[in-house]
């Protein structure tokens, strides 16, 4: 967090400085009976490809451009630059006219996208080392597949060296559902405990029908699920680092492409 | 497509492994780059001369203990996986059909919207009109104020490298609206975009003008109104004389006050002479008839204009057999002894150019006019006003060729003519010596007509006769004379402001300070003034108010930080005189209405 709010200072103060000049020539202009929304969309136009290159960057790895973490810092920071002139080239936050008002609603959402990445990529990533797991996205669902795996090996050995199916028979009504896949989606989003007061809750009401031997291969298994419980931890905050882009990039060119026709529109009407 | 060495399915691939889509552990092989299933068979067993070895990787556990199959194929397979697209790839299709989609829309509904939606495509739609202009301009009537609507998408494209819309927009604004002195205006406006907002869907946003904006050019600066703005003028708000010679102070303090008046004296103020209900800038002064004929209407009649007089002739100027085919008169055997001892009156003196005094010249002149005049009624009197550019329609309305013939036949018969009647009614009448007009009443356009003629010829003879207080109709003794480089006659009323760029609108502070009561509070009759002595002389600009002049304090007593506004354009224009260019059609209504200055 700390190093975040370092990296952002430059930006933010190049951001407010940008700012406050637009803001300074599009006022003179204005006192001069010039236009000044030919100024602060101008700017604004240049925000916004600025934060569009961005995504131009990733894709350019190959190529020394600057660090991401620079980049990154960048993208915030303008971002809100980027609102900051929206604001003062609308004038208001809800336009007059079809086309604008359509465009206005993508450019809205497209902040609000940001903005909602901005605070998942702060706040997610501290959630996710406190975990103390590491595991990359693409490689949950292996994980979870080794994890099932293993419980049902334990499974297996305990019917194998106890003789009793107490235990399997809790497994295929219970916690199967539970290593089939991720649960409890929202549930750590949310930052609430569902899962562990329902692991809890499933193992602990069938440790009173298990013998000694059985216990122990309940506690593997419980150590299984706790690590089923980090892993989908990972999955679900990962999963919304990844996909707030399938909202956030489709609008951002949404945007960009409106804006093209809006700049042909305001030149062949208005200027 | 996944690594063949690790399960690490990299996030840049086209597609992942189905099988990790349902938490299963996904194959070593992955798809193929078609996106099909590339795992069905476990390994791609590889040939050494006649044998099949396996490919099995270690981290699947290595060469399997059957084998390939006879054939070279794998022993161990596995049903087909639906392999998932990335979360980029994703990304890339969602982005392409957003802007695929922009395109269709823009095309559908913005560049080629006839085609779906009439003439005016909704993606061009830039929001609601002002009631003002949404009054004038049809619906979907773009080309109404964009020059360059309509002219297709290169030409949109081509305007973003040189842009003209706002010029052709002002040209088209310029259809309607007229700036009359604009070009000698401290304020010469640019394109009416600079100031002027539409498609804001009300009228106060046509004009969002701040006091910001006139401090950035002029010179001098104030914070406030009430604070720092200059002192008005000395004569505030009286720039020159009034149009009309009417001296508040002698009227209401002397002669309203007489007993002899007081039944017809208005009693009620201000509002006795001033109509309130049409207050603007002015407050207009009633008729006429309802002000001013009770004590000044025979004034009106009491000096007739005087067009023809026959002159004393020394000599008999007219032929016997002339006067006889004219007028059928006999000649007569008296020695001739002029029956007039009249001098040549001033307009024919005028419009022959002929001096009263010189008798032979007089003779010369007026007697063929006369000869003239008996053979064609009035033409010749129309062609010597021709001669000096005067309209002889509006100057010699209504006077009767058949009385001009009988009254100059007697006179050529050297008699006096005998008039029909007293001359009550007034209009044209033929004397004993003379053809006169006197004013039927208040208004009259003969009179009208012979007083602009007068100011319009400029000729010493004309002015001194008619544009004097004792003049025929006595005009002058309320109309002032202005002579500001060009003659002209105040004939209606009001006074102009000190500024044009100066409003004032009377009828707000009315209701404020109660109609009729209190008009007293701005207008103050200072008794001092020397109000009449300006009227002594033609020039509008010297002159001495009948009131005191108007000071800021006045004003600053409700235009102030806690009651009224106190903007800039509260009191000033940005524009002289704007107006329209005739009438303007309001589709709405279906009438044609006026629309008035602002």
């Amino acid at each position: 967090m700390q190093n975040m709010l370092s990296r952002l200072l430059l930006p933010t103060v190049i951001s407010v400085i940008a700012f406050v000049g637009v803001y300074y020539w599009q006022s003179k202009a204005a006192l001069e009976l010039e236009n000044p929304q030919i100024i602060t969309g101008w700017a604004l136009g240049a925000a916004i490809v600025f934060l569009l290159i961005f995504n131009v960057r990733k894709r350019l790895s190959a190529f020394n451009l600057g660090l991401a973490k620079v980049w990154f810092a960048l993208h915030v920071a303008f971002g809100f630059l980027t609102i900051a002139f929206f604001v003062i080239h609308a004038g208001v936050f809800w336009p007059i006219g079809v086309y604008e008002q359509l465009l206005a609603a993508g450019f809205w959402l497209v902040s609000l996208t940001g903005v909602f990445g901005v605070l998942i990529t702060i706040y997610f990533p501290k959630r996710l080392t406190n975990t103390g797991l590491e595991i990359v996205y693409e490689n949950i669902p292996e994980e979870i597949f080794s994890l099932r795996a293993a419980v049902e090996d334990i499974l297996v050995n305990c019917a194998k060296e106890c003789g009793e199916t107490t235990l399997q028979e809790h497994y295929s009504e219970t916690l199967a559902w539970y290593f089939r896949r991720p649960r409890f989606y929202w549930s750590y989003l949310i930052g609430s405990n569902a899962d562990k007061a329902w692991l809890t809750r499933h193992l602990d009401s069938v440790r009173r029908y298990l013998n000694a031997e059985e216990m122990g291969y309940l506690d593997q298994i419980q150590n299984l699920a706790e690590r089923k419980s980090l892993v989908d931890e990972h999955f679900a905050r990962q999963d919304v680092m990844k996909k707030w882009l399938l909202m956030h990039l489709p609008l951002s060119i949404l945007v960009f492409a409106m804006s093209i026709w809006h700049v042909i529109l305001i030149y062949s009407y208005a200027i | 497509m996944s690594s063949i060495n690790n399960s690490y399915n990299r996030p840049n691939f086209t597609y992942l492994c189905g099988r990790g889509g349902v938490w299963q552990k996904s194959c070593v092989n992955g798809p193929n780059p078609d996106g099909s299933c590339g795992g069905v068979a476990v390994c791609t067993p590889t040939q050494s001369g006649d044998r099949w070895s396996c490919r099995r990787s270690r981290e699947e556990g290595g060469a399997c203990e059957l084998g390939p199959l006879p054939n070279g194929d794998c022993c161990l397979t596995q049903p087909p996986c639906k392999p998932r697209r990335t979360l980029r790839t994703q990304r890339f299709r969602l982005s392409a059909l957003a802007a695929i989609m922009v395109v269709a829309l823009v095309g559908t509904f913005g560049v080629t919207g006839g085609v779906f939606f009439g003439e005016e495509p909704p993606f061009r739609d830039a929001g609601q009109l002002s009631p003002k202009h949404s009054g004038v301009v049809d619906d979907n009537s773009c080309s109404d104020c964009h020059s360059g609507h309509g002219e297709g998408p290169i030409a949109m494209v081509r305007a973003v490298l040189n842009p003209t819309a706002a010029e052709g927009m002002t040209g088209k604004c310029l259809d309607c609206h007229t700036f009359p002195g604009e070009e000698t205006s401290v304020h010469k406006a640019g394109t009416c975009n600079s100031c002027h907002g539409e498609h804001k869907a009300s009228d106060a946003a046509l004009v969002k003008f701040t006091d910001a904006q006139c401090h950035s050019c002029h010179k001098q600066k104030f914070t406030t109104f009430a604070l720092s703005h200059p002192e008005f003028g000395k004569t505030y708000p009286h720039k020159r004389r009034t149009a009309i010679n009417f001296d508040h102070n002698s009227h209401i303090n002397k002669h309203f006050q007489d007993e002899r008046f007081a039944k017809i004296a208005p009693s009620d103020g201000c509002v006795g002479c001033h109509n309130v209900g049409t207050a603007g800038k002015a407050v207009a002064v009633k008729s006429f008839e309802e002000n001013c004929s009770g004590c000044h209407q025979e004034q009106i009649s009491s000096a007739s204009l005087n067009l023809l007089t026959v002159p004393e002739f020394e000599e008999n100027p007219f032929e016997a057999d002339t006067v006889a085919e004219l007028c059928g008169t006999e000649e007569s055997e008296e020695e001739y002894e002029s029956v007039s001892t009249e001098s040549l009156n001033e307009i024919i003196a005028a419009l022959t150019e002929t001096d009263p005094e010189n008798a032979d010249k007089v003779r010369e002149k007026v007697g063929p006019l006369l000869v003239a005049l008996a053979e064609s009624g009035t033409s010749p009197i129309a062609e010597l006003l021709d001669e000096v550019d005067g309209q002889a329609g509006p100057l010699l309305a209504g006077l009767n060729a058949d009385l001009v013939k009988a009254g100059v036949c007697s006179w050529m018969a050297n008699e006096e003519f005998e008039p029909m009647d007293e001359g009550s009614n007034g209009g044209w009448r033929a004397e004993e010596l003379a053809i006169t007009y006197t004013a039927k009443s208040h208004s009259d356009q003969v009179l009208r007509a012979w007083y602009d003629f007068a100011a319009e010829l400029e000729s010493d003879t004309l002015t001194d006769y008619l544009l004097k207080p004792d003049g025929p109709g006595t005009c002058v003794s309320c109309h002032s004379v202005n002579d500001t480089g060009v003659v002209e006659i105040a004939w209606k009323t009001g006074s102009a402001s000190v500024d044009k760029l100066h409003k004032y609108n009377h009828k707000p502070h009315l209701n404020v300070l109660g109609p009729g009561s209190q008009c007293g509070t701005c207008h103050k009759i200072n008794p001092a003034a020397e109000y009449p002595a300006a009227f002594e002389q033609n020039d509008p600009n010297v002159f001495a108010s009948n009131f005191s002049p108007i000071s800021k304090g006045t004003c600053v007593e409700c235009h102030n930080d806690q009651t009224a506004g106190q903007n800039c354009r509260t009191c000033h224009e940005y524009h002289e005189n704007a107006g329209f260019k005739g009438k303007i059609p309001f589709k709405n209504k279906n009438v044609l209405k006026t629309a008035s200055s602002n």
